[in-house]
């Protein structure tokens, strides 16, 4: 999938290119707004990274001119202006989400994965991980052919790490995507509730599904040898 | 007189009402004086009437040159004086005579000389008047110096009244230029200082008193704010120093690849700390701005407990502490709903860390006139009276109690006074050592209705 990234900054585009690569995409760079744009308007993108403050042309005249121009490319809007504002005028102009400097790396590629979803697959009728398995109409787990009885907010939460499966999911996007809090809260909550989950979905003897990424959060895959 | 100089003022007024007095006293005199004159000019033509009767004086005659004139007017109110055309003389008037009394007039003469009259009947003879008639000429130039003298004394007045008023006033606002001059001179290294009352009069000392009174809370807010920026180079001091001596010590010499990854991760930690506290005090910085504004929904209340209550439930049992929510179904909040969880998420995280195992926090709202109270009770350790005015000050730190990184950024509650404020409610914290705490939360009511 071919991402465009327009970011002036040269050691944000450097790093956000090798990560984005390594996570599989192929990256495009813009230095500015006006080149950004028009590699927009010529090239058929998945989505696109874009900083608010670029020289030239600044990201919401950017999204503006591009949506005027039909073409409808998930934008994720990269903004050290951590005003509501900002992020509001983004969100009308037709940009698809936002992300405040300074991030995570690992929230960047969950958001923008999330657009890419957004716009092309269908989630799944069943999730299968190794031996679990989780059917989000009948609210059924089971984890080795037994089942498990979830809390409705740990169902919520082991479904939002099935549909981000071999993804590493942060905190805080877990909090806000699970429990509707849009903030960094202070304490290891999320922590908490994922070794809650782990003690139901991890029973002793099985295969740990749900792992621990240190200073970036959490991942729900099967790992090899550690079976 | 808007924009007037408080001396041009005090000028002017002390000015007009100098000149007013002066003047009032002057026209006084002048009335007297006036007064005094006609009377005397009255009792010269009485005395000259009955002398003029008796026989003394007869038609005609003139005891002095400008003295009165004796007239003797026949049945057809006709006469003559002897020596004095008669054109010049007020014509006689025999109307109103009455027999004995005698009768006063004044007549004005076409080139502006006045005349005193008095005429009266003589019995004894055929019908008869006698009129003394008398020039007020002398009496007229005699009060025609005295108004040109008036005029220049008054003017004089006048201008020596400017004068003096206006060097009074420069005296008597002398005080308030002083104190212009000393404020002038405040800045902000001199916020220490007071004004003081000693020397100021009566009038300004209130000025003086509430000045000194701004002076005492900028005072306050500014060591306040140099408190808070150096609470904060400290706080972001400790991350950044952990930063540099990781990075520095695993730089020193070469590391298997999982050494080098477990400093990085470790970095990564402490780096979203700093991403936090930079978060939190920027979050500060907008709240405590007066010209920010939310806008905020009707709420349900209970609903709004409940879900926070449920993200933080498995904190709170993890710790052996029962969470519990109190919210009538149908009680209404309006708030900004983010703003609404993250200020209750930092006060029950509060609440859990300081709640020891076998404890009770209950999260309540209930309406109150015109606003919604949400209360986060405990039973934790509580908080020394000392220390509860402190609380909801950026990095406040209950003495005795140690602060781990694992605590946050140490602006928790700071963040709850700063929702509130955003929302034009208080905040308040009521506490008892050993008993446990309590938080209100006070949301008024806006003019709206549930959605």
């Amino acid at each position: 999938m071919k991402v465009l990234v327009i970011e002036d900054e040269p050691k944000a585009l450097a790093y956000l290119h090798k990560g984005l690569s390594e996570a599989g995409f192929t990256v495009d760079t813009a230095r500015e707004g006006e080149a950004g744009l028009s590699a927009a308007r010529t090239l058929d993108y998945s989505a696109i990274i874009c900083d608010v403050m670029l020289p030239g042309r600044d990201g919401f005249s950017l999204v503006g001119e591009l949506r005027r121009a039909g073409r409808q490319t998930p934008i994720l809007f990269v903004t050290a202006r951590d005003s509501i504002d900002a992020r509001v005028r983004g969100l009308e102009l037709g940009a698809d989400d936002y992300i405040v400097k300074p991030f995570a790396f690992t929230e960047l590629l969950a958001r923008l994965r999330a657009l890419l979803r957004r716009t092309s697959i269908r989630s799944p009728d069943i999730y299968r991980v190794a031996d679990l398995m989780c059917d989000p109409r009948t609210r059924r787990v089971e984890r080795a052919g037994r089942r498990i009885d979830l809390t409705p907010k740990e169902f919520t939460l082991l479904l939002f790490l099935l549909e981000h499966a071999g993804e590493v999911v942060s905190r805080s996007l877990i909090a806000e995507r699970v429990w509707d809090m849009n903030f960094d809260s202070d304490t290891n909550v999320i922590d908490v509730h994922i070794r809650r989950l782990r003690l139901k979905i991890d029973a002793s003897g099985l295969p740990p599904l749900i792992h621990t990424v240190r200073g970036a959060g959490y991942v729900l895959e099967l790992r090899e040898g550690s079976a | 007189m808007r924009g007037w100089s408080l001396a041009t003022r005090l000028t002017v007024w002390y000015t007009a009402t100098s000149f007013c007095l002066v003047a009032g006293a002057t026209w006084i005199q002048y009335r007297t004086l006036a007064r005094d004159l006609a009377a005397e000019d009255d009792q010269l033509l009485l005395e000259t009437l009955a002398a003029a009767r008796n026989g003394l004086l007869p038609a005609g005659a003139r005891a002095s040159p400008l003295g009165p004139i004796v007239r003797e007017l026949d049945a057809a109110c006709t006469g003559s004086v002897q020596g004095s055309p008669p054109r010049l003389l007020p014509p006689p008037d025999c109307r109103a005579t009455p027999a004995d009394v005698p009768a006063f007039r004044t007549w004005y003469s076409p080139s502006g000389r006045v005349w005193r009259i008095v005429s009266a009947r003589v019995p004894e003879a055929a019908p008869r008047w006698l009129e003394v008639v008398l020039d007020r000429e002398t009496d007229a130039s005699v009060l025609r110096r005295f108004r040109e003298q008036i005029g220049a004394v008054l003017a004089v007045a006048l201008l020596l009244a400017a004068i003096l008023g206006h060097g009074l006033a420069r005296r008597g606002l002398a005080p308030l230029t002083a104190l212009a001059d000393r404020v002038a001179r405040l800045d902000a290294r001199s916020l220490g200082q007071r004004l003081g009352t000693a020397a100021a009069p009566a009038e300004i000392a209130a000025l003086v008193r509430s000045f000194d009174a701004l002076l005492e809370r900028l005072e306050a807010a500014f060591a306040a704010l140099t408190q808070f920026s150096g609470d904060l180079a400290h706080e972001f001091r400790t991350p950044v120093h952990i930063l540099r001596q990781q990075a520095e010590v695993i730089l020193a010499r070469t590391r298997t690849a999982e050494e080098y990854q477990d400093v990085l991760s470790s970095m990564l930690e402490e780096l979203d700390r700093l991403r936090r506290m930079v978060d939190d005090t920027l979050f500060l910085a907008r709240a405590e701005d007066p010209r920010s504004s939310i806008s905020t929904v009707p709420l349900r209340a209970e609903a709004e407990l409940r879900g926070v209550a449920e993200y933080l439930d498995a904190l709170a049992a993890e710790r052996d502490v029962k969470l519990d929510t109190e919210a009538s179904a149908d009680l209404v909040l309006s708030a900004d709903r983010m703003l609404l969880r993250r200020a209750l998420v930092n006060l029950l995280t509060n609440a859990i860390r300081h709640t020891p195992p076998a404890g009770r926090i209950t999260l309540s709202a209930r309406g109150d006139g015109d606003a919604t109270i949400v209360e986060v009770r405990d039973t934790g350790a509580g908080i020394p009276t000392e220390s509860q005015a402190r609380v909801f000050d950026r990095y406040a730190k209950v003495p005795g109690e140690a602060r781990s990184s694992a605590d946050g950024t140490g602006l928790g509650l700071a963040i709850v006074r700063g929702i509130m404020r955003l929302h034009g409610g208080t905040a308040a914290l009521t506490s008892e050592p050993g008993c446990g705490t309590r938080v209100l939360l006070r949301f008024p009511t806006a003019n709206g209705n549930a959605t």
